[in-house]
């Protein structure tokens, strides 16, 4: 009870009444009614939509949020080179860069229709990670591929809260985070076991009758709410220990 | 500016035997037993070899950083269209960038594009005067949403490479934001008079400054401004910075010219921010060709100005970029038509929509080939990108039609220059 009065008093900070559950649609209503107080509010703004096309509004985020699973994935890298092709109105260079400090890595960002640059900065003994969108893996694969190009990379993935696409990586490794705005990330993959999913650590999560809703970002000026996820996962052990999720795949 | 002794604490420091790179130590041509390299004149001074693009090119990240790569900051890379391999450059966190504020109190949300700083750079500006650190990236692939995103965090300063202008000011004027500008950087290129027009209407609230850096300098960057942009010529004049020595040399000797007013040559630049330095610059020889005028502001100290480049290579366009090995590649393509001997020009004019640059490319013909068909097929054929020919640029309304003229037999001046680009 407490706990809903908390996101009641951070909607009606917004001037807004707190809904029974959240869908994409209705959070981005939300967004749109309060960009007047979010405009002049001391926070990050992400983008609405993975889509540049369909950005309507901005997500606020707490400026003291440190992205803590990318820096716990970048300290396992084999190089502290990280190369960065995410879009950049994603608004995710800061956060990417805190993650480096603190996992004492360094970005180098890369236009993602540059691939002879990707290929030239990953052809460097200081550079063994990618950070990109699941869409952009495949084609960079097979653009090194062609080059000649063969050390085995360490991927990291954003991609929309959606099913899980098939990637063939061949010797390549993979970390896939799912967000739902870039730069809220809503599932995490597990560092010890692939294919495993964590929901990102602020997040809580419940079911009833197959559908889940996940709350949590409460500080946000705009935390989720049991915000309907589009898919339902499935429960499993996981060797880390925390609660873990299988993801539907496509 | 550096002191003579700063610069021989430099050179001391960098070639010191314990240091974790011995980029300089080959550079200077020490051996094992040597300690370091001591420099006891300014004219030992100006006979060090400057360091060149080629030499950085010949020593990998990893060994040329003089910080453990795990204390970098971030990794710049130098363009990799000038037909020489991708140079990347490590740097560590911004420094010396009090006089920004200047020009701009900071107060309100700034977006940027990368260069000539990061986000995260700009971040750690406001937060060193005491400003809330509301910093957002410009996309250059994605002016409207970059524009949409602004208009959402009430964005009142604008940081831009010169080339992402005329999209961004398109794209603000369209939402609506572009008379809330009150503060507008360029960089990245020089500005025409043309662009600056634009900017000046476009942007009427906005103080206009040009900052001039480079992917190599770490402690970008190169030179303070010393007036807003006001239309007055030269467009952008800088000072030295404390934590630079900049020279003066002949290009084809490399001799060291005095800056008198007047004095051209290639810029020399020596970078310090103090440590840590991920890389000190000693004597780089950036490219530019820079021109000294004498001190007409209460600033009271020489100033330059940016000409252009010593040896142009290629031509920086919007959404890419025209090399002069791929004009002579389709050239030679026509080898009944035409020499593979040329000179490109790139002009920019001003349209309803904002300043267009337009190539002009000077050939030499065999036989009385018709100029508006050979512009047409090289259009075609020219490469501004992996993907994209100059005649997509022309389709998409972002360049002017190209334009082939005779080749002048006496190009007096410039007769060994194969790209020139006017301002």
């Amino acid at each position: 009870m407490e706990e809903l009065t908390r996101y009641t008093d951070a909607y009606t900070a917004l001037g807004l009444d707190i809904p029974k559950q959240l869908d994409a649609p209705t959070l981005n209503q939300l967004l749109i009614q309060c960009a007047p107080s979010l405009m002049i509010a001391d926070v990050r703004h992400l983008p609405n939509d993975f889509d540049p096309k369909n950005i309507s509004a901005t997500y606020p985020l707490s400026m003291t949020w440190r992205w803590t699973w990318l820096e716990r994935v970048l300290q396992t890298a084999p190089a502290p080179g990280v190369v960065v092709r995410l879009p950049l109105f994603f608004q995710l260079e800061p956060l990417v860069f805190h993650a480096c400090r603190e996992s004492k890595t360094f970005l180098f960002l890369n236009d993602k229709a540059n691939m002879p640059v990707a290929r030239a900065a990953l052809s460097e003994e200081a550079f063994s990670t990618v950070l990109t969108t699941e869409d952009d893996v495949t084609g960079l694969i097979t653009y090194l591929t062609q080059q000649g190009f063969s050390k085995p990379l360490h991927w990291i993935t954003i991609s929309p809260l959606a099913p899980l696409r098939k990637i063939d990586l061949g010797s390549h490794r993979m970390m896939r985070s799912l967000h739902l705005v870039p730069g809220l990330p809503i599932f995490e993959e597990c560092e010890d076991s692939p294919d495993n999913f964590h929901l990102a650590s602020p997040l809580t999560a419940e079911s009833e009758n197959g559908h889940w809703h996940i709350s949590g970002y409460l500080d946000n000026p705009l935390p989720l709410w049991r915000f309907h996820l589009p898919f339902s996962p499935e429960c499993c052990e996981c060797s880390c220990g925390r609660a873990g999720y299988k993801l539907p795949h496509a | 500016m550096l002191s003579f002794e700063q610069r021989k604490d430099i050179v001391r420091s960098v070639t010191q035997r314990d240091r974790r790179s011995d980029f300089y130590r080959a550079h200077f041509g020490l051996t094992s037993p040597d300690e370091h390299l001591s420099v006891n004149t300014e004219n030992e001074w100006r006979s060090l070899r400057p360091v060149t693009k080629d030499d950085l090119l010949a020593s990998p990240l990893h060994r040329r950083s003089f910080l453990p790569l795990t204390e970098l900051d971030h990794v710049r890379a130098s363009s990799g269209t000038s037909g020489k391999g991708v140079l990347f450059s490590p740097r560590t966190h911004v420094r010396s960038l009090e006089y920004r504020l200047n020009f701009h109190d900071f107060a309100g949300a700034f977006m940027t594009y990368t260069v000539p700083m990061m986000p995260h750079w700009h971040e750690t500006v406001y937060e060193a005067h005491g400003r809330i650190p509301r910093v957002l990236s410009y996309d250059p692939k994605e002016p409207e949403a970059s524009a949409r995103i602004a208009r959402a965090a009430n964005v009142d300063g604008l940081s831009l490479f010169v080339y992402h202008v005329r999209d961004a000011g398109e794209a603000f004027k369209k939402y609506g934001l572009h008379e809330h500008i009150r503060f507008l950087e360029i960089t990245g290129e020089l500005c025409s008079k043309t662009l600056f027009s634009y900017m000046r209407t476009t942007f009427p609230r906005a103080t206009i400054v040009q900052s001039y850096g480079a992917s190599e300098v770490e402690d970008v960057h190169i030179g303070i401004p010393c007036r807003p942009m006001t239309g007055e010529e030269p467009l952008a004049l800088f000072h030295e910075k404390e934590t630079h020595y900049l020279e003066i040399i002949d290009p084809e000797s490399g001799q060291v010219l005095e800056p008198h007013e007047g004095t051209e040559g290639e810029l020399v630049i020596t970078a310090y921010p103090g440590e840590p330095s991920a890389f000190p610059l000693i004597r780089f020889r950036i490219g530019d060709t820079v021109r000294v005028h004498a001190p007409s502001c209460e600033h009271g100290r020489l100033a330059f100005s940016v000409v252009g480049r010593s040896a142009l290579d290629f031509l920086k366009m919007p959404g890419g970029i025209l090399r002069a090995d791929e004009i002579e590649r389709i050239l030679r393509l026509m080898p009944t038509d035409v020499s593979d001997e040329f000179q490109a020009h790139r002009y920019e004019h001003m349209t309803p929509y904002g300043p267009k640059p337009q190539i002009t490319i000077a050939v030499q013909r065999k036989k009385q080939t018709d100029l508006e068909s050979l512009a047409h097929t090289l259009s075609s054929l020219l490469r501004v990108n992996p993907e994209r020919t100059y005649a997509d640029g022309v389709r998409e309304g972002r360049y002017l039609p190209l334009i082939c003229t005779d080749l002048d037999t006496d190009r007096t001046g410039n007769k060994h220059r194969r790209l020139i680009a006017h301002q």
